[in-house]
Formats: structure tokens, C-alpha cells, sequence
């Protein structure tokens, strides 16, 4: 029974272990599915879970801080690394995906508002 | 050369030739990544010997060696160019490991790959099952064509003859040319070292180094690390996942094998630890089956090796006493005293070095006596403090110990047969001994010495003028049964003392057994066990029991694997093996004949099996449950545990019927098996039954 219960447990522990596996190689994907250049964020609205907005235009974007939007200068974007400027205030975002991007300063996740761009 | 040889070489010259083929076809970006690590290797031994020499031009080679590599781009990898980039990609990467989002789409992922799954199977299960049940069917049909071939295994067997047989055969031929001449593996492992970039990383790895150790340039560091994964990635993208899943599995499987031999040698330590701890006599006990035998087997064979170390040990010491001391002169002669018969033992290795104490005390001459030895220099003398050593007195010892660890013969002297197979190597200078109980068998093996019961007596013995009588002086005594050849005080209550013949009451075994020590002792060591096994300790007269530890086996343990991540594997294998033997054994009940699918079936779980057992049997260990109490009984028991290897124990060590063949003899000479014994007629046994005993109870009843 003893013997049993052991071999039961190895297998849920290969089955978490595939399904972690699994997940690391999946997240390390999606992580090189950032988009070529930025004209696929051009006009597109980005919220993340608690509403908080990122509207992208031609050569910056709008960033709700919380008072007010504040428009951000795009200065450079390099291996889905979005750097945007304001005040001599540097703010990064990461390129996820077309769907996806990720602010380094607060560590939330934008996702592409349906129906924009 | 005979023509199978040729055949080997040309053979290897193609494979050879293939390989290289390859490698210009489909690695020339290794050899081009090749070049441009030692293009860096070059500027790194310019940089580093500029720096150490305090010549200032290295700002060109620093930018040489610090940039990303030319041939390998990074677009092919996920990794950032940039520190600062990786850093961002990285915390990115974390947060989105456990972001809800993240997770949903990959278990959507999942989910649909598992619906896929299922699918398949809903598909295939109803053909499966028609399958079985037609095969169920086709062999339902009973018959007894005994070891005859269907005509499926037939044809099977003669494609396979026609075909697989001598490719197989070819293979196991070349496989065995290959072993003996390992110069064509070697060529290939650095032909393939090459292409698949290992060489290149190996040259990098030398030229950062060089540049890391007078630069500190730990900003660099970054991109040395994208190298080493474009380096890396090169090979892993070059090869198909199949053979890339078979590498990882071969070192996913030598790197849990060499675990699984940690395990085993800490387990053997801590055996040595207890052996340690035990006096100089030890009765192991227990009922019959519980491994008494093997486990005084496994002590002894423990302590042999014990000895060796001990006296390497020693002799070390023995050696920092006199530190300019030409040994290897000393170890030549004694080596040779060995050889021609004059040294023998730890008493003739006693006079041979009187002699040539008396020799030099005589004549004063170092040169002979002491191989030349600077007295004047390094002096005769050596201080420990607690007293004063002559360097006659640590010859002695020296010699007595270098005898114990380099003599060719087993330590162990028996009443049954042990096996052991240590190795001296002797390049000619200093032997050194390996012994490994957990490597592969070597070529060489030895057998204990049979045990003369009259080289342990120091009364009357067996054989009146015994000329072995007397010469045991060391090793390790190994005694199965003691109870049986030395019995008790009621059994030996009606032997006299003074009989003319040898008996246990004045054969002076126990006096022995009280002073063995003093032959044995070397450098205050003595170099003496004593390991007996009974079923019970009262079987032993108290005289003798009071002198030693027992050790009761309370429970023989179950089987254990020290391989670690094999329940799954093990689980397969239970799965196959349980599912086919019966199926095949309702097969043969019902046919006797051979079919196709029983004959792969077979050769597939016997494979199964073999691998299984094969694993047991090199990494299985069980662990023995024992209370460890003084001779005298008066004590409190400890518990201890006792780890058994069945590589170490079970590998033709012994036999657990030592004493069979007295038993065969007289069974094959009475003429009479089990079959031809009388049985009972009805459920209650008749008169003439029960005086067919033999019983004395029955006999008193009868009054016969």
C-alpha cells in the first residue's frame, strides 16, 4: 500500500513537474512574441486590471498616473523595450506581445482594450 | 589481419569520414565561431601578458573581447543584448509566471491539448479492444505442439535471421573492436568536440579568464554570458529533439547513478563506523533466514578493508617520523625479503629487522643498512613528546604495517568460503590498493583462507604436531555456527578435560580468544576481529559469549533503491511485467506451441525485467534492524541499524548453504525423495501411521 501510494505521488510530482515545465518554456515564448516595431501599438488603448490606461499615438503615448493622463515622449524601442520620456522622467514598458505590455515601474500588465487599433 | 578486422577498419575510416562530411556540410558555423575564439584567445594572451608586464596597449584588445560574438547573432536567442534589457526581460518574465492571464491561456493551452488527447483515445480505444478480443480469440484455440512455431514467428524468424542477426552481429563485433582499440572513440569524441562547439566554448571560457583575471571587467560578464548561450543554443538547435531528449537522459541517468553510489559508499561509512565501535570478538544472531551469515560476512568483508586503510594510515605516520628516510628502499627489500620466503609473517619481519639493527650497530654502515641515509643530518632519533624513537624501533613498525597492507592474500580466514577481489596496483614504486565495492567487478578476485580450527588453539590440538599450529597472527576470523563446533556448558558436560584427544574443554580456544590481541598488535592497533554467528547466544559457552557483543537481528528489512527517481520507471515495469505473466501463463496453459505476438511480448517484458532486476541488484540495498547488547547479557540492548548492498553482499560473496553439500551427499546416497514418502490415508492417522514415526513419544505410548 506503502508502495503504491509512492508511485502515485511520482507520478503527480512528473505530471506538476511537466505542467511547470510547461509553463516556464511557454512564458520564456511569449516573452520573444514582442512586435517588430511599434506601429502595431499606434491608436491602441491598453488597461490593465484596475482600469488604469496607456493610449499609444504616433510617437507617444498617454499614461493615466492616477490624477491626470500625461503624454509620453517615445524616445527609443529596442527588443520589445519601450523607453518614453517626460520631465526628464524615464518610464520603460515591455512588449509581451500585440495584446500585452508591461509597465516596469509598477509591474502591471496592459492588455489591448477590445476594439481599439 | 584477418578479414573481419579489415572490415572494422574500413568500417571506422567511413564513419570517420562521415563525420568530417558532416561537419563541413552542417557545423561551419561552429569552425567559424572556432576561429573567432581564438582570434580572442590570441588578443586575451596579448592583454593579459601586457597587463602583468605593465605594458599599457590593451584598450584594443579589451573592446576584442568583450563584444558579442560576430558569427553567432542574437536575434536567434530571446536573451536581450543589453544587461540592463535582460534585467527588465527577467522581471517581466517573473511577473508574468504567476500573472492570472498568463496562466489562463496557458491552460487553455493545455486543456485544448488534452481534449485533442482524449479524442485520439475515444478513437483508438473500440479498435484496441477488437484487437485484443480477436487476438483473445485466435488464441483460445487449445493445442499441444510443443515448442512449435506458428507460421507468422517462422517467417519472423527467418527475416530476422536473414536480416537483423547479422547486422547485430556486426554491431557486437565492432562494439568489441571499438573497445579494444579506443584510439577511433577518442578521434571521434574530438571530431564531434569540434562541431559541436564544445572546443569554441572551452577556448572562450580560457580567453575570458585570462582577460577577467587582470581586467575585473565584471560589466563584460553580461556578454560573455550570451555567448556561452549563443555557443550553446548552436548545438542545441543543430540537433533533432530525439537525440538531444537521449543525451539529456543518458546524463539525466549517470548523474542519479553516481547519487545512488553516494548513498551506498555513506551507508558503507557508517557500517565501518559501527564495525568500529564493536570489540574484537562479535556473535551476530537470529533465527533462521534473518541474515546472520550475511551479515558477519559483510562485517568481515568491511573489515579487511578497515585493516588495509588502517595500516596505510599508520605507515604514513610512521613515515613523517623519519621524513628524509629513503622508504622506498626499505619497502624494495622487504619486498624482496617477501618474494624469497625470509620475511613471512609479523614475527619473522621482527628478526629480519633485529638483524639488520644488530648489523648496523656492528658496522656502523648507513650506506647498506640504511640506504644511504645522512644519520649525521637528519639524525637516529625521533621525538613524540612521550618518549624518545629509535629509527630501528620505526622500521619495525613500518615494515610490520607495510606487510599487513600490501600482502596478496586474503585477510579473512573461514569456516566457510568468502570471495573478495581487491586490487594492489604496483607501477614499481609505491603500491597503492583499490577497493570499491560498489565498481564494476575487476578481473581479479581471491577466496578467504579455509580456517585449521588447530591454528587457534594454544592446548592439545586435532593434529597432534600441526604445522600450521600456531602461526595465526592476524586478519579477520569468520566462524558460521560457532555454537555447533564449540557448544555449550551442558553439552560439553560429559567431556572430560583431561582426555588424551582434543576437545573444547582443553584445546585453550577461549585462551586464545582472551589474548589474541597480542600477536595481532601493530603501533598499538591490533590488526584482529573475530566475527561468529549463532541462531541463539546461549548455543556458546558463557566463557567464551562473555568476551563479545552480540548482535540480535530483529528484522532483515525490506528491499530499498537508492536510485533516486525510479517510482515511475518501476511503476511501467510493474504495470508490463504483472499484466504479461499472467496473460502468458493462461497461454500456456491453454497452447504449447510458439506464436509472433507472445515472442515480442516476451523479449519486450523480459527486456522490461532485466533492466529492473539489473538496477536492484547495483543499487537495491536493505537495511537490517539490530539490538546490540553486551556478552554477558546484563545489559541494556541499543538499537542500531545495519545497511546491506546487494551489490556488495550478493555478488557471489557466499552462499548461504555452506554446509550443503554434506547434505547432498546424503540425500543422493539414501536413494529416497519426498515422493516416495508413505502418506496418510484418511484425515486421522491409523495406528500403523502413527508407529511408522519413528517418534519417541509414540514409542513410549506403545511401550516399544
Amino acid at each position: 500500500m506503502k508502495k503504491a501510494g509512492k508511485k502515485i505521488l511520482a507520478v503527480m510530482l512528473l505530471m506538476i513537474f511537466v505542467l511547470l515545465f510547461g509553463c516556464f518554456v511557454y512564458t520564456s515564448n511569449r516573452l520573444t512574441g514582442y512586435p517588430k516595431d511599434l506601429t502595431d501599438y499606434e491608436r491602441v488603448v491598453f488597461t490593465d486590471k484596475d482600469g488604469t490606461m496607456v493610449a499609444f499615438t504616433e510617437d507617444g503615448a498617454w499614461y493615466d498616473v492616477g490624477d491626470e493622463m500625461i503624454l509620453l515622449e517615445i524616445i527609443d524601442y529596442f527588443e520589445g523595450v519601450i523607453t518614453m520620456e517626460r520631465n526628464d522622467t524615464e518610464y520603460r514598458f515591455f512588449a509581451v506581445d500585440r495584446d500585452t505590455i508591461s509597465d516596469e515601474g509598477t509591474n502591471s500588465f496592459f492588455v489591448r482594450r477590445s476594439g481599439s487599433g | 589481419m584477418d578479414k573481419t578486422k579489415k572490415l572494422h577498419i574500413v568500417l571506422s575510416i567511413v564513419i570517420t569520414a562521415v563525420f568530417i562530411a558532416f561537419g563541413i556540410c552542417f557545423c561551419t558555423k561552429s569552425y567559424l565561431r572556432l576561429g573567432e575564439t581564438v582570434c580572442g584567445f590570441g588578443s586575451s594572451v596579448e592583454f593579459y601578458v601586457s597587463r602583468i608586464l605593465q605594458i599599457e596597449n590593451g584598450t584594443a584588445v579589451e573592446i576584442e573581447i568583450t563584444k558579442p560574438s560576430a558569427v553567432l547573432t542574437m536575434e536567434s536567442t530571446a536573451l536581450p543584448e543589453t544587461s540592463s534589457a535582460f534585467w527588465l526581460k527577467a522581471k517581466v518574465y517573473f511577473a508574468l509566471l504567476v500573472n492570472e492571464k498568463n496562466l489562463g491561456l496557458y491552460f487553455t493551452g493545455v486543456g485544448v491539448r488534452v481534449v485533442t488527447f482524449i479524442r485520439i483515445l475515444l478513437f483508438i480505444i473500440p479498435i484496441l479492444v477488437m484487437l485484443v478480443w480477436l487476438i483473445k480469440k485466435s488464441y483460445a484455440m487449445p493445442n499441444t505442439k510443443h515448442n512449435k512455431d506458428t507460421l507468422p514467428l517462422k517467417a519472423v524468424k527467418k527475416i530476422s535471421g536473414a536480416i537483423y542477426q547479422p547486422i547485430k552481429h556486426l554491431f557486437v563485433g565492432y562494439k568489441r573492436f571499438l573497445d579494444e582499440n579506443p584510439k577511433w572513440k577518442t578521434v571521434w569524441l574530438w571530431i564531434w568536440a569540434f562541431h559541436i562547439n564544445f572546443v569554441s566554448i572551452v577556448v572562450a571560457g580560457i580567453s575570458y579568464y585570462l582577460y577577467f583575471a587582470v581586467s575585473f571587467d565584471t560589466q563584460s560578464l553580461y556578454t560573455q554570458f550570451c555567448n556561452l548561450v549563443l555557443d550553446v543554443g548552436l548545438v542545441l538547435k543543430r540537433f533533432p529533439w530525439l537525440l538531444t531528449g537521449i543525451i539529456v537522459w543518458t546524463l539525466f541517468n549517470r548523474m542519479r547513478e553516481r547519487i545512488a553510489l553516494q548513498i551506498l559508499q555513506y551507508h558503507e561509512a557508517r557500517n565501518c563506523g559501527f564495525i568500529k565501535d564493536l570489540p574484537i570478538v562479535t556473535m551476530s544472531c537470529g533465527s533462521m533466514g534473518k541474515k546472520k551469515t550475511t551479515l558477519t560476512t559483510d562485517m568481515s568483508l568491511s573489515q579487511t578493508v578497515m585493516f588495509r586503510q588502517e595500516a596505510f594510515q599508520r605507515l604514513q605516520k610512521q613515515d613523517m617520523k623519519f621524513p628524509f628516510f629513503p622508504w622506498i628502499k626499505f619497502e624494495k627489500e622487504l619486498q624482496a625479503c617477501m618474494e624469497y620466503g625470509r620475511v613471512y609473517n609479523l614475527a619473522s619481519i621482527r628478526t629480519w629487522v633485529a638483524q639488520k639493527r644488530a648489523r648496523y650497530e656492528k658496522h656502523g654502515n648507513a650506506k647498506r643498512q640504511l640506504y644511504g641515509y645522512d644519520i649525521g643530518r637528519y639524525g637516529l632519533y625521533f621525538d613524540s613528546a612521550l618518549k624518545r624513537e629509535y629509527l630501528f624501533d620505526v622500521l619495525e613498525t613500518y615494515a610490520k604495517l607495510y606487510f599487513i597492507y600490501v600482502i596478496e592474500s586474503s585477510l579473512l580466514v573461514s569456516n566457510y568460503s568468502i570471495r573478495e577481489e581487491d586490487i594492489l596496483y604496483d607501477g614499481g614504486n609505491f603500491p597503492m590498493r583499490a577497493y570499491g565495492f560498489f565498481s564494476p567487478a575487476p578481473a581479479y578476485t581471491r577466496f578467504a583462507h579455509i580456517l585449521d580450527f588447530d591454528i587457534l588453539r594454544l592446548g592439545k590440538k586435532v593434529i597432534a604436531n600441526n604445522p600450521s599450529a600456531g602461526s595465526f597472527e592476524f586478519g579477520v576470523v569468520v566462524i558460521t555456527e560457532i555454537g555447533k563446533e564449540r557448544a555449550n556448558m551442558l553439552e560439553l558436560k560429559e567431556i572430560k578435560k583431561n582426555a588424551d584427544e582434543a576437545n573444547q574443554k582443553n584445546d585453550l580456544f577461549n585462551a586464545w580468544l582472551k589474548m589474541c590481541r597480542h600477536s595481532a598488535t601493530v603501533d598499538n592497533f591490533p590488526f584482529i576481529k573475530v566475527f561468529v554467528d549463532e541462531q541463539r547466544p546461549e548455543s556458546w559457552g558463557s566463557d567464551a559469549r562473555d568476551l563479545c557483543d552480540i548482535l540480535r537481528i530483529i528484522n532483515s528489512g525490506k528491499q530499498k533503491l537508492a536510485l533516486p527517481f525510479y517510482a515511475i520507471e518501476e511503476t511501467l515495469y510493474d504495470l508490463a511485467f504483472s499484466r504479461f505473466i499472467s496473460m502468458y501463463y493462461n497461454f500456456r496453459y491453454i497452447r504449447g506451441d510458439n506464436t509472433l505476438l507472445m515472442h515480442i511480448l516476451k523479449c519486450l517484458v523480459s527486456k522490461i525485467w532485466a533492466h529492473n532486476e539489473r538496477i536492484y541488484n547495483r543499487f537495491g540495498y536493505s537495511v537490517l534492524s539490530i539490538e546490540k547488547e553486551r556478552g554477558t547479557q546484563d545489559s541494556k540492548p541499543e538499537k542500531k541499524r545495519y545497511f546491506l548492498a546487494n551489490y556488495k553482499i550478493y555478488r557471489e560473496r557466499f552462499t548461504t548453504d555452506c554446509f550443503s553439500d554434506y547434505f547432498n551427499e546424503l540425500a543422493e546416497k539414501s536413494g529416497v525423495g519426498l515422493t516416495d514418502y508413505l502418506d496418510y490415508k484418511t484425515v486421522r492417522a491409523s495406528v500403523e501411521e502413527l508407529k511408522q514415526q519413528n517418534s519417541y513419544f509414540i514409542r513410549d505410548l506403545y511401550g516399544a
